[in-house]
């Protein structure tokens, strides 16, 4: 069985006295999976991803995370598994200090104080925020913030990851330090973006919503190629295939969408 | 940079306080609980115009003051932020006992809110809120009322936070300095609406990382010899200063020396 596995099966979603915002969607990600999940604002992309997360519960249709069926019932259990990454960072650090806000997660599980300050240096070595250890949460930078959010997430030994606009508050510096450390989990991992590029280098998959719908689900190269699509949803290509003529030829001039764009882009300069 | 602005940079003035590293930042947060419980229970319970009585007690924010190293000027502007309201119970019982009974009685209030708010003040800065709780939950204070206190702390400073978000958007696009009345309730309802989403955030932050509403603050507080001594000294003190006269005996003293 894998702990991995996102299904959702004809979900939809209404607030209470509001239109329905997530329509019939369905879709199935495997095992380490990257899928970009982008739209319009208001497309419903938080909304699915707070689903997702057992923070709303769909009104009709099934999700399941691993083998295991979202329920308030098992909610405990799905939430152990999930780890998802706010928006805004600050909404995800309001203990004192870093290590404080890492550890709230690991000793909310009843885990060891030897073994949380294990996995706080460890998730703290992986976004390379392990100086700010001991700093208060408040006076960090954004990007700082930022990396630390994900260790506050990380330190719980998540299976799958959910980012809602990662990159976010990120000044480019930071921006390619988060797609390499997102080039570098293992994890399932559904990133909520408007930031196309960072979808580009980082998901191999990509659901297109538009109005609580799924209109495309599939390879990203096919769907941040397509022009007439993508301003059709609000959208437009990346900004790094916007000067090209023929966005889905310098896409084939690419490897691999982590580091056959920034080939790509030198070759064409 | 304004006011406001300051006002916030200031309010963590207590948590940065609290990561020091000197001695009484070291001794056990039950045992400072308790010595200040007992200080403050000491300062209230003597006699309402025993202002001389009042001055050995003056000797417990001193010490803690300067052994741990905490700088005066701030701490005895938040001190003094108390002041009003207790000047205003003074002056209205000075209106009813216009005599020296009454002012003696003003002295004593006033002297008494000084030192109580000074040593909360001292036991925030040398243990922070994080251990307090802790500390709290240790000397088996029910879960919710430590749970009330250290949420409504956390979120004081996340309300100034969009407080400060709120009135800057305002000021940007204001000509005249603070804010007018007409916008004032505008300002208000809009706050609150941004504070509502902020702290619906949060929460789901904190369920999405296993809270089930018991607050898990850290390591267990330990016990070294310096903890007992430091909270045996000190309720000898007060014992000896709320049972003897120390002023009058010192008093007595001098004259035989004299």
């Amino acid at each position: 069985m894998s702990h991995h596995m996102i299904e959702l099966k004809n979900v939809s979603f209404k607030y209470p006295q509001g239109n329905e915002v997530i329509k019939d969607i369905s879709f199935r990600i495997t095992h380490g999976e990257s899928v970009g999940l982008i739209g319009a604002n208001g497309a419903g992309k938080s909304t699915l991803l707070m689903l997702l997360s057992g923070l709303l519960i769909p009104t009709n249709g099934d999700i399941i995370i691993g083998e295991t069926k979202l329920t308030k019932k098992t909610l405990k259990y799905i939430r152990q598994r999930i780890g998802y990454c706010f928006q805004n960072p600050d909404d995800q650090l309001f203990m004192n200090t870093v290590y404080d806000d890492v550890a709230f997660g690991p000793r909310n599980y009843g885990i060891d104080e030897i073994e949380i300050e294990k996995r706080v240096d460890k998730a703290l070595e992986r976004v390379g925020a392990l100086h700010l250890k001991n700093k208060f949460s408040y006076k960090l930078s954004g990007g700082e913030k930022r990396m630390v959010s994900i260790a506050t997430v990380l330190s719980m030994e998540p299976d799958i990851l959910l980012m809602d606009e990662p990159s976010s508050f990120l000044d480019p510096g930071a921006r390619r330090r988060l797609i390499n450390i997102l080039n570098s989990f293992e994890h399932t991992k559904i990133i909520a973006t408007h930031d196309l590029d960072l979808v580009l280098e980082t998901c191999k998959r990509t659901i297109l919503l538009k109005n609580g719908k799924i209109v495309f689900d599939g390879n990203t190269k096919d769907i941040l190629t397509d022009k007439k699509l993508l301003e059709e949803c609000g959208l437009e290509l990346p900004f790094c295939l916007q000067t090209i003529d023929k966005p889905s030829l310098m896409f084939s001039l690419c490897k691999s969408p982590v580091n056959g764009f920034q080939k790509g882009i030198s070759h064409k300069l | 940079m304004s006011k406001l602005n300051y006002s916030l940079r200031q309010i963590r003035f207590l948590d940065e306080c609290s990561e020091g590293k000197s001695l009484i930042h070291r001794i056990n947060p039950i045992v400072k609980i308790l010595v200040t419980l007992i200080y403050i229970i000491c300062v209230v319970s003597l006699e309402g115009y025993e202002v001389n009585r009042l001055i050995p007690f003056f000797l417990y924010p001193v010490i803690i003051i300067s052994l741990s190293d905490i700088p005066i000027a701030p701490l005895l502007k938040r001190t003094v932020i108390s002041l009003p309201f207790i000047l205003g119970i003074g002056f209205l019982n000075l209106l009813i006992e216009r005599n020296l009974h009454g002012l003696l009685i003003f002295l004593s209030l006033l002297i008494k809110s000084i030192l109580t708010v000074l040593s909360s003040l001292l036991l925030i800065a040398t243990t922070g809120m994080d251990n307090i709780a802790k500390g709290l939950l240790a000397l088996k204070v029910p879960k919710i009322f430590v749970l009330q206190l250290m949420m409504t702390y956390k979120y004081i400073l996340i309300f100034t936070e969009e407080l400060i978000t709120s009135v800057n958007a305002y000021e940007l696009r204001s000509s005249e300095g603070g804010i007018s009345l007409k916008f004032a309730g505008n300002i208000l309802g809009r706050f609150f609406l941004r504070v509502y989403d902020r702290a619906k955030n949060i929460y789901n932050s904190m369920i999405l990382r296993g809270f089930n509403g018991e607050f898990n603050i850290g390591k267990k507080i330990s016990f070294a010899n310096k903890d007992i001594i430091f909270l045996i000294l000190w309720i000898i003190y007060f014992v000896l200063i709320m049972f003897f006269d120390v002023v009058k005996f010192f008093e007595l003293i001098l004259g035989v020396v004299t």
